[in-house]
Order: C-alpha cells, then sequence, then structure tokens
C-alpha cells in the first residue's frame, strides 16, 4: 500500500516497537440498568504486542463487547487503565479522543448494521479519512487501495451496501478499520454472522493484513476454534473476569480452566456422531446472571470439579505456566 | 437415503424446481432438487447461505415468499401431495404433522402472550383438546426439552428467558404436536457454542425418545456430523451430493462438499493448531439469473474441466445412498 | 449485485403518486402564474350576485353574494392556501428534527427535558391553542404560519426521537464515533438521512393538515383579513349554504383534492426514498 502518499499518522508518537499496543490493568465497567449497577467487566488485565493477536473468548454476557467498548471509548470505564501505543485513553473526552482515533480502529459483527445503508461505499470510506483531515481527492484515491487490498473491485466505490453479501461487507468494514492505519484493531465477532467457508475467508484476509500493516488484532469470539489460527495469546471470560490466559500453545496443547476446556468441547466435531452426543461432556444451564453473580467462583454454579470451597473463595489468576495463567482451585 | 427404496419415505421431494416471478424470465432458485427422508431418522440439508435450503423448507410447509412459485417437480408426505395441495389442507399439516423451528426464537415467539399460553395453543390447534389437556401437554413438553421449574416458566414472556431458553420453547411448542416432521432451520446458528450443543443434545436426545424424524438446515458441517444420518449437500439451488453421513464426511466426492470439508476447522485438545492460513473457499455463490446452464459450482471449482461450463452434470450414483452431481471421473473414483 | 435503479424511474413506477404530482404540480403553477394570467380581482364585484356555474361564460364558476368571482377567488386562495401549508410544515419540521434528533441521539437529561416540552405541547388541545395563539398575536399570515408550526411540530419530534434511538445503536454510527467524527456530523450527516423516510411522509400530511387548519381558522373569521384563502371562501359561503352550496363545495373540492394529492404523493415519496425498495 502507498503509504507515503497519507500518513494521518505523522505527527503521533506511536512509541517504540517495545510498547505494547494494547496495555489494560485493572480495568472495570460498571454500568447503571434500570435494574441495577451491571459489573460488566470486573478487574481485568490485557497486553497485546505490536503486531500480534489477543483472542478474548466467551460466552455471549460475559462482558468481552464492553472490554471492546471501554477501550474505544465507546464506554465509560469505571476504573482501572488501558493504554493504546503508550497513551492512557480511559478518562479522555470525544474531543481529547480525536487525535487518538487513528490508533484503534474496530471491525463489527453484524455486516448489516455497520455499514451506513445510504452511502456508497466510496463515501463510506472516505468519510473516516475526510474527518481526519485528507484531502477529498486523496482519500478516494485511497479508498479504490484499500478495496483492492481486501479483495473486491474498484467498481464497489459507487455501490450501496446492500449490494453486497455478508462477507464482502465484512471486508468493507476491515478496508474503513484500515484507512487511518490504526496500531490496533479491536475485532468484535466479526465472522460469527457468516457462513464457516466465508469465516475461513475472513480470517485469512485479517491474518494476512497482519503481516503487511503490523497492526495488533484485539479477537473477540464466543469460538475458540475460529481463532485457532489467528491468535498469539488467549484470554477466557466468564462474567466480567479472565478465568483463563495464556499463549495460543499453552492453551490448545493443556487448557487449565474446566471453563476452557468446555469451551473447547462445545464446538461440534467432524469427527463425532450422534450416538456420542449423549456420552459428551457438556456446560449445562446458562451464564447465571451478572446481576447477582455467584459467591466465590462464579463457574462454579456450571463445574463439574466445583467444591465447598469454591462458594467461599474466588479462586485468583495464578501462574500455571511461563506465561499461563488460571483462575482455579482444581485446575488440571 | 441410506434405507432401501422400496420402504415408503416419509417425505419424498421428486425433481422440485422452484422459480421466483421478476419483470422478465422467471429465475430458478430452486432447480431439480431431489431428496426424501425415511420416518425416524435425521437428514441434514447443508450449502451456504443462498443455496436454496431454506426456500426448500419453505416450499415443504408451503410458505414460500409470494414472488416464488414451484414450477414442477413433486412433494409427497406421507403419502399425499402437497403441491397441489389446498391452503387449508396445508395449514392442517402444519399445525398438526410439520413443526418448524427458526434460527430465531425471539422473532417466532409472541412477546405479548406467556409460554404457557403460546404452547397451549399450539396443543388445541393441533389436537383441539380442551384447555386443561392442552395445558397438560404444555408442561410435561416444557420439561422434556429440559427447561428447569417449568411450572412457573409457564407464566413467564418470552423476552425473560435467555436465547438456548427460547429455542427449548420453541422446540417444545414444535413437539406440542406430536409431529411427524420436525423441521429446524438453523437452529443453532444464533447461539453460543456452550448453549448450540445443549440444543443438539437436546434433539438427539428426542430423536431416540419420540423416533423423531428431522429435517435440519445448516451452514455448519461439524453440526451436520453431530446429529445427522443422512445428508444433503446443496450448491445455488441445486443438490450437488447426498448420502449418509460418514460416506458425505469421509468419502465425499464433489469437489463442493470437500472444499465446505476443507473449510471446517479441525482441532483437538494437546495439539496446538498451526498457525496457517484456512483453507477458504474463494468467491462466491454465483447470483441468481447469473446462473449458466453447466454444473453451477465451475467457476470455484479446482476440478473443472472443459465441458462444466457448457452442460450439466449427470447424477453418478455410487452406492445405493451416495450420489454426486459432477461429471469429473477423477473426483469420482 | 441488483443494479440500482434511478429514484425518476421507481417513482413514476407508482400510478397514483406520479398523479397526484401532477395535480400538486398543477396547482403550483396556478398559485404561481394563475393570478397574473387570470387578471380578475378576487375582491372586486364584476357581476351580479349568485351566478350559479356556467350560468355565464365570463365567470365558469359563478359569483358570490357580493358578485366577485369565484374562480378568481380559487386561483388566488392557492396561492396562499399553499403556501401556508408549505412554510407551517417546513417549520414544524424544522423543530421537530431538530429537537427530536436531540434528545434522540443524546438521550438522558437532555432526552427527559425536550421530551416533557414536546408532551406539555401535546396535551393542549391543538386546535383551541392554535386559535388562542392566533387571536393573541392578531391574524396575519405570519403569524398563521408560525402558530399553525407550533401546534405541529410535536409528532414529528417523537417520531424523529424514535427513529434516532434505534438508529444511534447501528454499528455504523459506533464507526463514525471511531473514526472522531463529530456529534452534529453524525447526527445531521449520518443518522438523518436513515431517519427522514418516515419524517418525511409525516411532513407531507402536516401541509396537508396545515391547509386544513388555515381553512378552519378562516372559516372562524381569524385568517387574515387582507388575503384570501379557501377558508375563508368557505367561511363567507357558510351563510348561503342553502340557496348557493356551490360557494362552499367549489373551495371545499380544491381542498379535498390538494390534500389527498400530498398524502399520495408522500406514500410515493416514502417508496422513493427507501433505496432498497427497488424491485
Amino acid at each position: 500500500m502507498n503509504a507515503a502518499s497519507f500518513d494521518p499518522l505523522a505527527k503521533q508518537d506511536i512509541g517504540a516497537p517495545q510498547v505494547p499496543a494494547l496495555d489494560v490493568r485493572g480495568l472495570s465497567v460498571d454500568i447503571a440498568t434500570s435494574r441495577g449497577v451491571l459489573n460488566a467487566v470486573r478487574g481485568i488485565d490485557l497486553k497485546i504486542r505490536s503486531g500480534e493477536t489477543l483472542a478474548l473468548v466467551g460466552e455471549s454476557g460475559c462482558g468481552k463487547s464492553t472490554v471492546a467498548k471501554a477501550i474505544t471509548g465507546l464506554h465509560a470505564v469505571t476504573n482501572g487503565s488501558a493504554h493504546i501505543c503508550g497513551h492512557e485513553v480511559t478518562a479522555l473526552s470525544r474531543r481529547q479522543w480525536r487525535p487518538l482515533r487513528a490508533l484503534v480502529q474496530m471491525i463489527f459483527q453484524d455486516p448489516f448494521a455497520s455499514l451506513n445503508p445510504r452511502k456508497r461505499i466510496g463515501s463510506i470510506l472516505s468519510e473516516t479519512m475526510r474527518v481526519n483531515g485528507v484531502p477529498k481527492q486523496q482519500a478516494m484515491q485511497r479508498s479504490a487501495e484499500l478495496l483492492e487490498r481486501v479483495g473486491l473491485p474498484k467498481t464497489a466505490l459507487r455501490s450501496f451496501p446492500h449490494e453486497f453479501s455478508g462477507g464482502q461487507r465484512q471486508r468493507i468494514g476491515i478496508a474503513r478499520a484500515l484507512a487511518l492505519q490504526p496500531r490496533l484493531i479491536v475485532c468484535d465477532e466479526p465472522v460469527s454472522a457468516l457462513d464457516v467457508s466465508v469465516q475461513g475467508q475472513i480470517v485469512n484476509l485479517l491474518m494476512d493484513l497482519q503481516k503487511t500493516e503490523n497492526v495488533a488484532y484485539l479477537f473477540i469470539s464466543h469460538d475458540l476454534s475460529v481463532v485457532q489460527q489467528i491468535s498469539d495469546q488467549i484470554a477466557v471470560m466468564y462474567l466480567g473476569r479472565i478465568v483463563e490466559a495464556g499463549s495460543r500453545e499453552e492453551i490448545w496443547s493443556a487448557p487449565k480452566h474446566p471453563y476452557t476446556r468446555a469451551l473447547i468441547d462445545s464446538v461440534p466435531s467432524l469427527d463425532r456422531r450422534r450416538k456420542d452426543l449423549s456420552l459428551r461432556p457438556y456446560l449445562a444451564g446458562d451464564l447465571p446472571s451478572p446481576y447477582n453473580p455467584p459467591s466465590g467462583c462464579a463457574f462454579r454454579t456450571r463445574c463439574a470439579k466445583a467444591q465447598a470451597i469454591c462458594s467461599d473463595i474466588r479462586p485468583e489468576l495464578q501462574s500455571a505456566g511461563s506465561k499461563h495463567l488460571v483462575a482455579c482451585h482444581f485446575s488440571d | 437415503m441410506a434405507q432401501t427404496e422400496d420402504m415408503q419415505a416419509l417425505l419424498d421431494i421428486r425433481n422440485l424446481t422452484v422459480n421466483l416471478l421478476r419483470s422478465g424470465a422467471p429465475v430458478d432458485v430452486l432447480q431439480d432438487v431431489s431428496f426424501s427422508i425415511q420416518a425416524g431418522r435425521v437428514v441434514a440439508v447443508v450449502g451456504e447461505s443462498g443455496c436454496g435450503k431454506s426456500i426448500t423448507a419453505s416450499s415443504i410447509v408451503g410458505l414460500l415468499p409470494p414472488s416464488m412459485q414451484i414450477a414442477s417437480g413433486q412433494i409427497s408426505f406421507d403419502g399425499e401431495d402437497l403441491v397441489g395441495a389446498s391452503e387449508r389442507r396445508l395449514r392442517q399439516l402444519r399445525a398438526k404433522s410439520m413443526a418448524m423451528v427458526f434460527q430465531d426464537p425471539m422473532t417466532s415467539l409472541n412477546p405479548l402472550m406467556t409460554i404457557g399460553r403460546q404452547l397451549q395453543e399450539a396443543a388445541i390447534m393441533a389436537f383441539g383438546c380442551s384447555t386443561e389437556k392442552a395445558d397438560e401437554i404444555a408442561l410435561s413438553m416444557l420439561q422434556k426439552v429440559g427447561i428447569p421449574d417449568a411450572v412457573s416458566r409457564l407464566q413467564e414472556y418470552p423476552h425473560s428467558l435467555s436465547g438456548g431458553m427460547r429455542q427449548r420453547v420453541m422446540i417444545a411448542m414444535a413437539l406440542c404436536r406430536k409431529p411427524k416432521l420436525l423441521i429446524a432451520d438453523e437452529p443453532t446458528t444464533a447461539l453460543d457454542v456452550t448453549i448450540q450443543l445443549q440444543i443438539l443434545r437436546l434433539l438427539a436426545d428426542l430423536q431416540a425418545e419420540l423416533s423423531l424424524t428431522i429435517l435440519i438446515i445448516t451452514h455448519n458441517l461439524g453440526v451436520v456430523a453431530e446429529l445427522a444420518d443422512d445428508v444433503v449437500v446443496m450448491y445455488a439451488g441445486k443438490v450437488v451430493e447426498s448420502g449418509g453421513v460418514d460416506e458425505i464426511l469421509k468419502t465425499p466426492k464433489h469437489p463442493y462438499t470437500r472444499a465446505l470439508l476443507a473449510a471446517t476447522p479441525r482441532f483437538a485438545i494437546g495439539q496446538p493448531p498451526e498457525r496457517i492460513a484456512f483453507k477458504e473457499i474463494k468467491g462466491t455463490v454465483p447470483e441468481l439469473g447469473k446462473r449458466g446452464p453447466g454444473c453451477r459450482f465451475e467457476a470455484r471449482c479446482p476440478a473443472s474441466e472443459p465441458g462444466c461450463a457448457a452442460s450439466a452434470p449427470e447424477t453418478v450414483r455410487i452406492t445405493a445412498s451416495h450420489i454426486v452431481a459432477c461429471r469429473s471421473r477423477e473426483m469420482l473414483q | 449485485m441488483i443494479g440500482q435503479t434511478h429514484w425518476l424511474h421507481r417513482f413514476r413506477r407508482r400510478g397514483p403518486a406520479v398523479l397526484a404530482a401532477v395535480i400538486l404540480a398543477l396547482l403550483a403553477i396556478i398559485a404561481i402564474f394563475g393570478p397574473a394570467v387570470y387578471g380578475t380581482d378576487p375582491w372586486s364585484m364584476v357581476a351580479a350576485p349568485f351566478l350559479e356555474p356556467l350560468e355565464e361564460s365570463e365567470y365558469l364558476l359563478g359569483t358570490d353574494a357580493l358578485g366577485r368571482d369565484v374562480a378568481a377567488g380559487l386561483i388566488y386562495g392557492a396561492r396562499l392556501s399553499l403556501l401556508i401549508g408549505l412554510a407551517a410544515s417546513c417549520a414544524a419540521m424544522m423543530i421537530g428534527v431538530l429537537l427530536g434528533a436531540v434528545a434522540g441521539y443524546y438521550r438522558g437529561a437532555a432526552d427527559d427535558f425536550l421530551m416533557r416540552c414536546t408532551e406539555t405541547f401535546q396535551t393542549i388541545p391543538s386546535f383551541i391553542f392554535l386559535l388562542v395563539l392566533v387571536a393573541i398575536a392578531g391574524p396575519s399570515t405570519v403569524t398563521i404560519v408560525i402558530a399553525i408550526a407550533l401546534v405541529s411540530w410535536p409528532p414529528i419530534a417523537r417520531l424523529t426521537r424514535a427513529e434516532f434511538l434505534s438508529l444511534r445503536e447501528r454499528e455504523y454510527v459506533q464507526a463514525c464515533i471511531l473514526s472522531g467524527m463529530g456529534d452534529m456530523r453524525i447526527i445531521f450527516l449520518q443518522i438523518l438521512p436513515n431517519a427522514i423516510t418516515p419524517v418525511v411522509v409525516m411532513a407531507s400530511i402536516l401541509v396537508a393538515n396545515a391547509i386544513l387548519s388555515e381553512a378552519a381558522l378562516s372559516f372562524l373569521g381569524l385568517g387574515d383579513p387582507n388575503q384570501i384563502t379557501w377558508g375563508t371562501m368557505i367561511g363567507v359561503g357558510r351563510e348561503s349554504l342553502r340557496t348557493a352550496p356551490y360557494l362552499c363545495v367549489l373551495p371545499g373540492i380544491a381542498i379535498f383534492i390538494t390534500v389527498l394529492a400530498i398524502n399520495l404523493l408522500g406514500d410515493g415519496i416514502n417508496d422513493v426514498l427507501n433505496p432498497r425498495s427497488s424491485s
């Protein structure tokens, strides 16, 4: 890509390569709702090195999307800090955010809601750059480059979003996220609304772009099998807390937390048949109400290993390997 | 399919062609779709979005959108012809013999009625029984689908249930009718993997207990593997391959089936996957009206030969149950 | 990909809306050029009173109790009735869209305050409120326009707010915020084009309502005394309703056709503004 023609980052200090793309410490987010205060995120730590991918995995309602909104400034943070390329971003006003917007962008889940239906693709892509001070001509030219970069023809510039399939729209969403050359892209379930065959295309595109653009991803998903290739680090979240974190190899070769194991076991496999279904371990019930979480370990209500201690004492994240952390009294 | 042909199938679809009516010439959405479902079996229809799987289901229950029309072919259900059936008869069948479960349970449940009322209504429509009897059926079905504390749940409204619970309620509602055929259209696509497994288990348990006949529509081959006896692979409105689940998943013959299988992630605890690209299927399903006379997968096919684009491939029978529509001899070996 | 059909092409396929547009275009031409072309002053007594329509070829639509030309009245009346209808609904739309957009986008305290204001306006019976406003400010074209606008914006504000409340949750709005776009730009350039369709349709019905309100005011003698409108004509004709019903019926028909045409056009606009209704 022709980076020389467009560089909104020129005026910014993106930090030395050893500065992490994202460094989150003790992040808590409370949401006031009509049913009371919801502690959606309860003190989590995350770190993503420049150009790497952290997969944040958990069921819907576990708070992973709230983390995404908190670090991009779409939701207020109650406690803790988040640094993006060394810039503290948790207490910024909209105006203070503006010069930092180019650092972090987002790819959304619903390819049908994430593109303005009344705008042509050209203006969806160029607007992002125009707002950040790129001249019109240059913005349009770069929009065309971006489209080619994500595998769509230039002619798409003049089309409306409804003329594209879900996978194509997701490519447009990726192009928009790349427009400002961010250092971090938050991918909020970017493939879960797509067909399995298209999921592969999108994950491959993201992996490919990571190599050329040196961008870091916070990749949010409920399905560990989707992130098996793209992740460098994996963090598993349950009811607002991280219950296990580690490198991809560590998590896949030996998951320590019963919840992580259940998440992997739950993915339908080509090698199993119906007669195996009733014998398979599975996770019963739903996520408990986040308004009234269980005492002690939040997972104990669905855990096969739960003992008395689990309801009394909440297990803290403890080291279980070089960088492997797990919060369980009875980890494997 | 996997069973002998002379046994009469519960559902038999023969050469079904459905057209989209629009200005100019009508375009076919389904072309020559044929498959059958033996009673007590689970059949999965699989393919990408736009391949016609949901339209197939809508044709069976007689709920095609007004812009579409069955142009030719037969659908016979329990010995009865559905294509020529009256609207009234179809309505009766939908109330009693064929039940459907959809992807999004929130839009399929009435938000203003309690769960109990909706279940009761389904039972009354199917059997014309008294409300007391219907309430009894409702409660027992709710317990059967594994909803804890079923008695108090009857009084609740759909919005107070989680997605997984709503899908269980939808299944209970379908079961209230004691249907001969349960059609599940992407029943787990909107759910978390953990909840998806719960629903798959539930369907498997119910199938075993009630010897239900299930037609499941999905794009996920993992779901197919875990649940189905027989598989129908569709592409761009046509059946490209069908057969028993092991035949399709272990010895796939059609390049499209093979590509779908390759694109499905494989994994196992203890084996960190390599950090390599997914095997993707390049390109997209050809749009309506842009489908040529030949094999519709030709443009994306790694094994395409001269002639593939010109004329449609013959259907080849490989075993008694395994059928494939591909002209490549190499593939068929 | 489905080709984007030109909006004019899509509009052409809607018979009633096209007919309505033609009627309204004719009315507009009459309103703009009619007085100059027709020549006869609607106030001057030009012939014998109570000439019935078609009785005399020079005054095709007859004359009123004072011998004034009814046709001239209708032509001059078209100008003012349409003008008041358009101006009042434009003003109402501006107030309503602005308040509704701000309330729906910012939610919270701003929303609470603006919606309580809206409800206050809505709880007062609108026609009585209109009478009071015109009675206080004095009947002139400008005050009538302002008064009609003041009583008709609340439904527009509520509708706009409802649209904004749902649209601002869309992910494309979040994408705009993430790109550093300012609030005004997001409200007016990103969300409003998606929210405007039902608002425009409602505003087109407001034009019709404004014409009716003005007619009712004039009928009660609270119209601008220096201007002739269709409402004034009905008001004047009322006294001789039994002997010369055409004096009320003719301007009544004019109002009826205009209001109907506006409503049909509103439906047509609704279809055309939606880019997905191309098939």
